[in-house]
């Protein structure tokens, strides 16, 4: 069998994919064809490389080659150029802005500044493997932790592996893995269920989407062996139907694992039998909620129950199950392979191993990275994230979604884990972290969470359903220039209620943003309530727009006004009374000098 | 997959013809291409070394190509890099001397002495 010596390995992530990547990589197997180099050179559709402020990125191996935000034109040159005649094209390389001058030409993957700060564990397979042949999955030492667990470990042995890794929940709620397993294989059967949480609501995260749609066999494998270890032979994966890509490649995935043997009965010709299917959520984010998830999956209409009991003893249709998020399971068949002791030796006391974020926002380089628990939040927004983009100044990091809160400057040097993010009135939640500069307003952030969450609120409890509505309309208020300093204790007053009397996590964490944001910036709702103003420019009721003296008269705005009230002589500096205006906008698109502002 | 030796045996295979996706390299074996490496023949000194390569069964190399290095005269150009070593600059490389470089450097880590730029004296 010939080796190819080229492999031109192309993000297929659904952020590249928007960007039309999988145009660019038609074109690519076209060239190749045409320059008769098809035997040479592998066209390879991977998983999400994570970098995805430079999408679409297109990576040549072995040379490691980094070309970013290709165009499908850029194709031809890189096939006549580089894959043809060995040129680099080095005018389409990464720049690598935060390596020193000399070395700032990404000419090898391995050396960009952005990768060389990760510690990718869960990501590992992501960018290298192409998800729809399992065959790269098993080079990669795929399957072999279930093999390993199948002929080697006893069920206590593997709970006893994953308990030690200090492996906890990537879902957000950070309870050991390995326990919630022991509570499951300690229930009666017979029969037993192994669930995956790959709902993913929270706005702005992707990180389960991304291991799906990059290493779809590292959860097959993994749900595997829990079931294996918890007594289990079916599991389910609940999947949001947003994610086309992800479905379809675990699809692929769970026929290949089956064609193979690796699912299905009796694997590696032992007595242990898994199968699993897939489930596709509709849109609801409370379906992310472990209990709302079940009683989805059963048919019902996805609404939380009552916590006792926990699913691991009544779970779906009633039976043991063990839930658990797509990242928390990526990082079993490497503890597996590589020891308990190895995952442990990262990461914090409490909070072992590392932890994949999506970065997005006011940063420069958004996009998904992995990095060890107990890196400091500094880092990961100043070094690996590039920094706060046009020179603006850093105001705070949302972490944890709809259901955390924001981290200011005073805190950055944290180490990032689990307890200290909840000592700051935030939590790790998911990995989302939505980093924010001087023209965000944080009453406006708070807002746009809770409407977020009461547009999800399944409607079941009243606290949830009533109360996060009432908040939401405290907050217009606020935003409209409405608001009275009774406001900030009403607020106060309903968040302590909802979140003590809510019936799950999505009404007892939706006030957080709202508690957080009133916690570090008081004054920005003060500013807001008393003195009417939106100090960050964003609120539109409390802005004045105002004409300044770029203004050469040409009278487009007082034609455009709505209201009529501008005033002002050709060639004359104009006017808007400020009482009049009703803040449309019309005058500032309509003027071609750019001299109206809001403010 | 009705074993862990049938699963061995399918991981080795096929990490074998992916893993230059990832691999450090204990040698790098750079092929000069470019115009003037191909018309002079370079393209099929690259495939012939890979061919070399894969019958010997080698693990740990890379073999890359880049760009024309300077001296077309001495065309097709093979440097071979190795960590704590100097470089070994091949000249005038045809399929033949691609084989027994192979053989030699890289099974034996023994530099053909003969076909380097400081063997050629005119």
């Amino acid at each position: 069998m010939s080796l190819f010596r080229s492999h031109v390995l192309i993000c297929g992530g659904t952020g590249c994919t928007s960007s039309s990547s999988d145009k660019i990589e038609e074109r690519f197997k076209e060239l190749v064809a045409e320059q008769g180099l098809d035997q040479e050179v592998m066209v390879v559709r991977t998983g999400c490389f994570g970098l995805c402020e430079e999408g679409p990125i297109c990576i040549v191996h072995p040379e490691g080659s980094f070309y970013s935000r290709v165009k499908i034109e850029d194709v031809d040159t890189i096939v006549s150029e580089h894959l043809m005649k060995g040129r680099v094209v080095t005018s389409l390389l990464y720049r690598d802005k935060l390596a020193p001058p000399e070395h700032q030409l990404a000419t090898s993957f391995s050396e960009v500044t952005f990768y060389k700060m990760q510690h990718r564990v869960a990501l590992k397979n992501c960018g290298v493997i192409n998800p729809e042949v399992i065959e790269e999955y098993i080079a990669y030492d795929g399957y072999k932790a279930l093999g390993k667990v199948l002929t080697e470990m006893q069920p206590a042995d593997v709970l006893d592996a994953v308990k030690k890794s200090g492996l906890r929940g990537r879902g957000g709620g950070g309870f050991p893995t390995g326990i919630k397993w022991e509570f499951a294989a300690k229930t009666e059967g017979p029969i037993k269920y192994i669930g995956c949480n790959a709902d993913e609501g929270d706005p702005g995260a992707f990180m389960d989407r991304s291991i799906l749609e990059g290493d779809p066999h590292c959860l097959i494998e993994a749900m595997a062996i829990a079931g294996y270890a918890t007594g289990a032979e079916k599991g389910y994966v609940y999947i949001r139907a947003e994610y086309p890509i992800a479905v379809k490649r675990l699809k692929i995935a769970i026929e290949q694992a089956k064609e193979h043997g690796l699912l299905g009965r009796n694997i590696f010709g032992t007595d242990f039998s898994f199968d699993m299917e897939i489930r596709l959520g509709a849109g609801a984010f409370v379906c992310g909620e472990e209990t709302a998830l079940i009683a989805s999956i059963e048919g019902e209409r996805g609404m939380p129950r009552p916590k006792p009991p926990f699913p691991a003893h009544k779970g779906i249709f009633g039976k043991p199950t063990v839930i658990n998020n797509v990242e928390t399971f990526a990082n079993v068949p490497q503890i597996i392979l590589k020891g308990p002791e190895w995952y442990a030796s990262m990461g914090t006391e409490k909070s072992k191993g590392t932890k994949v974020f999506a970065l997005g926002g006011k940063i420069n380089n958004s996009g998904l990275i992995e990095i060890e628990m107990g890196t400091k939040l500094r880092h990961v927004i100043e070094d690996i994230g590039g920094g706060i983009p046009k020179g603006k100044k850093f105001k705070a990091v949302q972490t944890g979604g709809p259901s955390g809160g924001c981290i200011t400057a005073d805190h950055l040097d944290i180490p990032i884990d689990y307890d200290n993010l909840i000592s700051l009135g935030s939590m790790m939640g998911s990995g989302g972290m939505i980093v924010m500069d001087e023209d965000n307003c944080m009453v406006d952030i708070a807002r746009f969470f809770l409407d977020f969450t009461v547009d999800e609120s399944c409607g079941k409890c009243v606290p949830c359903r009533e109360g996060t509505r009432r908040m939401l309309e405290i907050l217009d208020r606020i935003t409209e220039g409405k608001g009275e300093m009774e406001d900030i204790d009403k607020l106060e007053r309903l968040a302590k209620n909802i979140k003590s009397s809510s019936l799950c996590g999505l009404g007892q964490t939706a006030p957080n943003p709202v508690l957080s944001t009133l916690r570090y910036f008081r004054t920005e709702y003060e500013a807001h309530i008393v003195g009417k103003t939106c100090p960050a420019g964003v609120c539109q009721a409390l802005l004045t727009y105002v004409i300044t003296d770029a203004c050469k008269g040409c009278t487009l705005c007082k034609k455009v006004c709505p209201v009529g009230c501008i005033t002002g002589e050709v060639k004359g500096l104009h006017h808007i009374d400020p009482d009049a205006c009703i803040k449309c906008g019309a005058c500032m698109s309509k003027c071609p000098f750019n001299a109206i502002i809001k403010k | 997959m009705k074993s862990l030796a049938e699963l061995e045996k399918v991981q080795q295979e096929v990490y074998r013809r992916i893993n230059l996706r990832t691999l450090k390299g204990s040698y790098t074996v750079s092929v000069a291409m470019d115009d003037c490496g191909m018309a002079a023949g370079a393209r099929q000194v690259l495939l012939t070394i890979l061919d070399e390569i894969d019958q010997q069964g080698l693990e740990n190399i890379r073999v890359v190509q880049t760009g024309c290095l300077g001296d077309c005269k001495l065309e097709p150009v093979v440097e071979i890099f190795q960590e704590g070593h100097p470089k070994t600059t091949y000249i005038q490389m045809t399929e033949e001397k691609a084989r027994q470089i192979v053989k030699s450097h890289l099974v034996q880590h023994q530099v053909v002495e003969a076909f380097t730029i400081g063997s050629n004296k005119k």
